[in-house]
């Protein structure tokens, strides 16, 4: 009875401070929230409105709508360039790394060896070490064998910086696949190569495009390792850029980081449509 | 058809299979039973070529094939969870196999339709798996074996993914298609009434052995250990000493250790009539049909006794009743005590 | 051999598919490690090898050093608050996403990953422009309302470098705390309620402990991006910002003292290790509930 009673009488008096201190509570939250969503959209908005000003300085919010910026982007030669050079730089290590990160899954995920954990966790070290400290190590590295800064030396430091990324995303998709579904088509009479091909390769494609567009991005954007790697004469964009937003204030660097920003989001596009931005998310 | 002669395998240290002995006949459908970990996945998967046997044969079709690989004998697997290949719509999962083994494209076609018709699935030809149902996906995993005429059909635990409901229809309809066919197929299950339903012989098997190798009705009437008794339908186990207090069931006993007793054999009476033994009811429950009670006697062993619902009132939780045995031919004595 | 490496790779068994990665990385990852850490034990100036015996003088030397301590200081604790700040952000953030149906879910996802595919350059940039000068976006927007009449100084300040690093490390805190929090067990949330708990009393006594594992992620990746980027304080802390990872970067490109730099590289390297240990040993703490014997 008395246990009944107290049920009743701690309920609705608690209630109404409570529910306004919850009601605090949560608004706070959910305006953190949306405060953090403002912070991650406002700033590439921001870049991308400005592009378009007409006054030769930076300014908010942008004066008149012009295109000029964006012409006068694609009239220097050197930036032309540069982009040219990561294009390229950044082809060769994502080719580089998928080489080398897809049979390295393979093994990981699948082969029966001593010392597999090791293995495993040799191929993801590079991840815990900062892009700087791979860029200062490789520049070192060369000096003792006469091997210079270059687009070479770039491409392995970028392809060392990647390949735990791309290692890891494939792994993770191996690791989901049924081996049934190898079975089953082994026993409907298919060769074991046409069950690579076929099944084990096909499930996996997702996340070698995924990989693969991951290691791009990040070779075509990477600071880090480039100002310790890259050549001085023939600089990638990434470097290019980094001069630029230091010594010119004109909306040139504005536009740009515009088309940086539209870059990426095309490339989004396609691995939303690839692999889908849940399975990304992780 | 399949003769699988003194198989062992182990797994690391752990010894899964000794000694497996079993031969099915053409057409005919065997369901290996028993409890998880008792190693009969490990025996279909040999002989679907998924493992490979540490000793012993195996013979698919009077050809040795214990060493050959899964591609190249003439098995169709049908998988747990079905394993249809996600990427591919039904149509292309059914067809895999024949293209596989480079068969001309309008043969694949109505191949494809006639078994599609088969499993009455033909207006899901376009579909992809994951927008089946379970019993779809099933059927699917199904006519993508018996596509390609394998000589044997395997399944292993092919009805777990499925609701309790469904299950039972989807037996009775695999039942009646394999017989269509009049392939020959061997399944796995712990469920003993899937066993019971679509198996013209059973082989109940624990920790890597079979215990018994007998058409349903013979596993179920003349178990041939405690084990088997106790796994396949319910049973009341008896040593020697508890058996002897029923009068009737000193002519079955003769001299062996113990006796296997089926709910259903028992006959209770709330009133004592003599010639039973006494004990009381501790525990009732509605099965449907029938009653089943625990009873529990003076020296504390309980016994499980089912009373179908039109022969007899219900009994009372703590009422005192008298058991005896209504029929005791069909009490099976076992060697040693249980 | 061909046929059999094919085969190998083909079943994916045994080491040899990933012996090439093995060797890239031998090559090109752990022998430069080695090369760097002996730099930091040598006499080398302007990339050549003076003297080739070893020395401790890079590392009692800047050990002694006062502005070393003073620069490390600096590092530290512009780390842990940009961190600090992140996660104040991103756990709303996550909440929200995780209590939100399809269209939101897919915006917070865009909003996040799409920083991810952009350079850090482009973001911070977006900074110098936000916070620059007397145009700067912040100064002309507050002198509009009316809230100060003289721009404040808001570039080339710890602030800036805060702010900067905050944002710019927000995505790589949303994500593990999204993972966490989407996939948790709302049956305990429903029990605490039941149980008379309020809401914002079960977001903090049940919600929380329970995304630590997601929690320690995302503090120890924005922790150690922070404590070693060097960039944005370049950009938006002004030329006399200096901070551990700067200093790595001024000794290696503009000085040339490689065997300082190398030093410092390895103390940024290893004192941000023992951080990211101290984070995990916390977590470790807070999740004594998930080993299975309490010692």
């Amino acid at each position: 009875m008395t246990h009944s009673a107290e049920i009743i009488t701690t309920g609705p008096s608690g209630t109404i401070l409570a529910d306004w201190i919850d009601r605090v509570g949560f608004g706070l939250i959910w305006a953190l929230a949306a405060f953090a969503l403002l912070l991650l959209i406002a700033p590439s908005l921001i870049v991308v409105m400005i592009s378009f000003t007409e006054t030769a300085y930076i300014t908010f919010p942008p004066q008149g709508f012009t295109l000029k910026w964006y012409a006068d982007l694609f009239s220097r030669q050197q930036i032309i360039d540069s982009a040219i050079t990561s294009l390229r730089i950044s082809v060769w290590s994502t080719a580089i790394a998928l080489t080398l990160a897809v049979p390295a899954a393979f093994s990981l995920v699948r082969g029966r060896y001593p010392g597999k954990a090791f293995a495993g966790a040799l191929i993801v070290a590079p991840q815990m070490i900062p892009g700087m400290v791979i860029g200062v190590a490789l520049l070192f590295f060369g000096a003792y064998i006469a091997f210079r800064q270059s687009d070479l030396m770039l491409i392995l430091g970028l392809t060392v910086f990647c390949l735990p990324f791309a290692v890891r995303l494939v792994m993770a998709q191996l690791q989901l696949l049924d081996p049934a579904l190898e079975e089953a088509s082994l026993s409907l009479g298919a060769t074991r190569k046409r069950t690579f091909v076929q099944i084990t390769l096909r499930q996996i494609i997702p996340a070698i495009v995924a990989g693969a567009a991951f290691v791009f991005i990040e070779s075509f954007d990477n600071l880090t390792v480039a100002l310790f790697t890259a050549s001085p004469r023939g600089r990638p964009l990434s470097v290019e850029l980094y001069n630029l937003v230091q010594y010119d204030s004109s909306p040139m660097v504005a536009a740009l980081s515009s088309l940086e920003i539209l870059f990426a989001f095309v490339i989004m596009l396609v691995l939303s449509r690839s692999v889908g931005l849940e399975r990304l998310a992780k | 058809m399949i003769e699988a002669n003194g198989v062992n395998k182990h797994f690391g240290s752990n010894h899964v299979l000794r000694d497996c002995t079993i031969s099915v006949d053409t057409g005919e459908v065997v369901t290996l039973l028993g409890a998880s970990g008792c190693g009969k996945t490990t025996l279909l998967r040999c002989i679907a070529g998924f493992e490979t046997p540490d000793s012993g044969s195996l013979v698919l079709a009077n050809q040795d094939v214990t060493r050959l690989p899964p591609n190249r004998r003439d098995v169709g697997f049908v998988f747990q969870n079905y394993a249809l290949f996600p990427h591919m719509t039904v149509a292309e999962n059914v067809a895999y196999g024949l293209k596989a083994r480079k068969t001309a494209k309008e043969t694949i076609r109505a191949e494809v339709d006639k078994v599609l018709d088969l499993v009455s699935l033909t207006e899901f030809a376009r579909r992809y798996p994951k927008s089946l149902s379970g019993g779809q996906q099933q059927r699917v995993a199904l006519a993508r074996s018996l596509v390609l005429h394998p000589k044997v059909l395997l399944m292993d635990e092919a009805f777990n993914a499925l609701d309790a409901k469904l299950r039972g229809a989807m037996q009775i309809e695999l039942r009646k298609i394999v017989k269509h066919v009049g392939i020959t197929a061997v399944c796995v299950t712990h469920d003993q009434a899937e066993a019971l339903t679509i198996s013209d012989r059973i082989a109940v098997m624990a920790e890597g052995r079979i215990q018994q190798f007998a058409a349903p009705d013979q596993i179920y009437d003349k178990p041939a250990s405690a084990f088997v008794a106790d796994f396949v339908g319910a049973a009341n186990i008896l040593p020697r000493k508890s058996a002897e207090r029923f009068k009737t069931a000193h002519k079955s006993l003769n001299g062996s250790g113990a006796l296997v007793i089926r709910p259903e054999n028992f006959a209770l009476s709330p009133s004592s009539q003599g010639g039973g033994v006494k004990g009381e009811v501790v525990f009732a429950r509605l099965t449907g049909p029938a009653m089943e009670y625990e009873i529990a006697l003076a020296d504390g062993t309980i016994l499980r006794a089912l009373v179908d619902r039109d022969r007899q009132e219900p009994l009372a939780v703590g009422s005192t009743v008298e058991i005896t045995i209504r029929n005791p031919d069909a009490c099976v004595p076992l060697p040693g005590t249980a | 051999m061909a046929a059999a490496f094919w085969t190998r790779f083909r079943d994916g068994r045994g080491i040899w598919p990933a012996v090439p990665a093995f060797v890239f990385l031998t090559i090109f990852f752990i022998i430069p490690m080695a090369v760097l850490l002996s730099f930091g034990f040598t006499e080398i100036e302007r990339g050549r090898i003076q003297d080739s015996g070893f020395t401790l003088r890079y590392l009692t030397g800047t050990l002694q050093d006062d502005l070393f301590w003073w620069v490390w200081w600096k590092s530290f604790y512009i780390g842990i608050l940009s961190t600090l700040l992140c996660f104040l952000l991103a756990y709303p953030l996550a909440y929200l996403y995780s209590e939100s149906g399809r269209t939101m879910r897919l915006l917070i996802l865009v909003l996040t990953i799409s920083p991810l595919l952009t350079s850090a350059i482009v973001r911070t940039y977006a900074w110098l422009v936000l916070l620059g000068g007397r145009r700067g976006v912040v100064n002309s927007t507050l002198i509009e309302l009316g809230v100060i009449s003289r721009p404040i100084r808001m570039l080339n300040t710890d602030f800036a470098v805060i702010v900067g690093m905050t944002q710019v490390h927000l995505p790589f805190m949303v994500l593990p705390l999204i993972t966490v929090l989407a996939a948790r067990d709302r049956n305990m949330e429903a029990a605490s309620l039941g149980m008379g708990a309020s809401r914002l009393a079960t977001f903090f006594k049940i919600v929380l402990p329970l995304s630590t594992p997601g929690i320690v992620a995302g503090l120890t990746i924005v922790f150690a991006l922070s404590y070693t980027n060097f960039i944005i304080p370049q950009l938006l802390g002004g030329g006399g910002f200096t901070t551990l990872a700067v200093q790595v970067y001024e000794q290696i490109v503009v000085v040339l003292n490689w065997s300082k730099g190398a030093m410092l590289a390895l103390l940024l390297l290893g004192s941000c290790f023992v951080f990211i240990l101290l984070i995990g040993l916390a977590g470790n703490r807070v999740m004594r509930w998930s080993q299975k014997e309490a010692a």
